[in-house]
């Protein structure tokens, strides 16, 4: 029986909408708010913090990704349809959007990234990034 | 005017009494920490915050417990000529009030999030580390909620039987079933590690129908004490006996033509009255009292005696 819960704890926890696997076939879909210095938007394309961290995430997991910009509430909208896998734009961890989304855990002691509630497999690949990346 | 007298409980019992408020202190402080740990781990499962809300209710009857063990035997005043017995019917009355109404709180607040279809998002944690799901945590913790308050409860049923002692009673007999609670939160949370998003409403939704079962219950039982209801047996509530043999005892002093009896509970003690038609040409002088000691010698749980003697009973006697 242990033997058996710590196989499966390799294994949990799942996405309750498969996002993760979802973002492996069909590229991670990151929507983007713009708010300097974490998310810019200009005639260079997008760049900034948090935009670096989520290209750097996707390198390493061999995932493609795309950028869709738009305000918090289409995003959300969006984010709680399963249309994107993510929100980034410099969201603090008391958000007033934790009630439409779940956070991640914080990458820097203030700032979380707004995922869709439940996919919680997403949460720990994105958390185990962002540990490792606080250790560089 | 006529106050009841002092009570204490037969030395055997006042063991048992100390060994309860030993049992129910560890009680508080046990719960104490798993109040804490439960708040730290919970994060937003709703199935947490059910077992969460519920464990810190179960502490309300332990302390109850220790609240009312420093005050039931205090002597009776003019102002309280019964003594203060009830005040356990009254402890048992409120943790039942409160178990009630959380209940029917947390049925609502888990069907909407059911209803709302809210998907509950876990995340992890560093321990040396390593990254461990907070879901394993909780589990954890909820396996710490469960085993030494079935401990407990094992240990405070036969106490609360030997003292006749409604409140802890229901206190044990509620941790002993702790482990449904805890059982029925890990299962939800393990559901939603399997990615299956209903299954922690659903645990909590089956925890609050357990918290409104137990809470309605002590409420019936608190409530018909309260309204002076024959006394029930702790052990199985069904009517206590000990009435019946009273009045087999009664029926057998040769003075006593006809015996009619009545009691109610004050807390761990009864309270009451015999009605009796003596026989015709006896003396009764020193009769009533020798018969009173007599019947409060009996049991100890036999506390006050009123004695009547009449002529014929009406129709309300039976």
């Amino acid at each position: 029986m242990f033997i058996n819960i710590s196989f499966v704890g390799c294994e949990l926890p799942k996405d309750s909408r498969d996002s993760v696997l979802d973002a492996q076939i069909n590229g991670l879909k990151i929507g983007v708010v713009v708010n300097p210095p974490f998310t810019v938007h200009d005639n260079t394309g997008f760049s900034g913090s948090e935009i670096d961290l989520l290209q750097e995430f996707c390198s390493e997991k061999s995932i493609t990704y795309q950028l869709i910009e738009g305000t918090e509430s289409e995003l959300i909208k969006k984010l709680n349809k399963a249309d994107i896998h993510i929100i980034i734009g410099g969201f603090k961890k008391n958000t007033i959007w934790q009630e439409k989304a779940g956070l991640t855990k914080t990458y820097d002691e203030e700032h979380v990234l707004l995922v869709p509630k439940g996919e919680n497999k997403l949460v720990m690949e994105l958390e185990s990034f962002m540990e490792k990346n606080k250790a560089r | 005017m006529k106050i009841t007298g002092k009570f204490a409980l037969p030395p055997y019992l006042q063991e048992t009494l100390k060994k309860a408020i030993f049992y129910e202190w560890l009680t508080v402080g046990y719960l104490l920490t798993v109040i804490v740990l439960m708040f730290l781990v919970m994060g937003s499962s709703q199935a947490m915050k059910t077992a969460w809300l519920e464990d810190a209710l179960s502490i309300l009857p332990a302390i109850s417990f220790l609240i009312a063990s420093r005050i039931y035997n205090k002597p009776a005043t003019k102002e309280f000529p019964y003594g203060f017995h009830k005040v356990f019917s009254i402890a048992f009355l409120t943790g039942s009030v409160a178990l009630f109404a959380m209940g029917c709180f947390l049925a609502i607040d888990s069907a909407i999030t059911l209803i709302k279809a809210e998907r509950p998002t876990i995340g992890s944690i560093y321990v040396f580390n390593t990254q461990i799901w907070m879901g394993w945590l909780m589990m954890l913790t909820l396996c710490y909620s469960a085993f030494p308050a079935m401990w407990l409860g094992y240990k405070k049923m036969p106490l609360a039987k030997k003292m006749h002692n409604k409140i802890l009673f229901t206190d044990a007999t509620t941790q002993k079933a702790d482990y449904m609670t805890a059982f029925a939160a890990i299962i939800g949370i393990l559901g939603v590690g399997f990615g299956i998003w209903w299954a922690d409403a659903s645990a909590a939704l089956f925890i609050s129908i357990s918290v409104i079962k137990d809470g309605f219950k002590g409420l019936k039982n608190a409530i018909a004490d309260l309204m002076d209801r024959h006394p029930m047996d702790v052990k199985n509530n069904e009517k206590d006996n000990l009435v019946e043999e009273i009045k087999k005892l009664a029926k057998q002093w040769p003075w006593a033509k006809q015996v009619r009896v009545r009691f109610r509970e004050h807390g761990m003690v009864y309270f009451g009255e015999l009605y009796i038609i003596p026989m015709k040409g006896f003396a009764l002088d020193g009769k009533i009292e020798a018969a009173k000691d007599e019947l409060l010698a009996y049991h100890w749980k036999i506390h006050d005696v009123t004695i009547m003697v009449e002529d014929t009973f009406d129709e309300n006697v039976v």
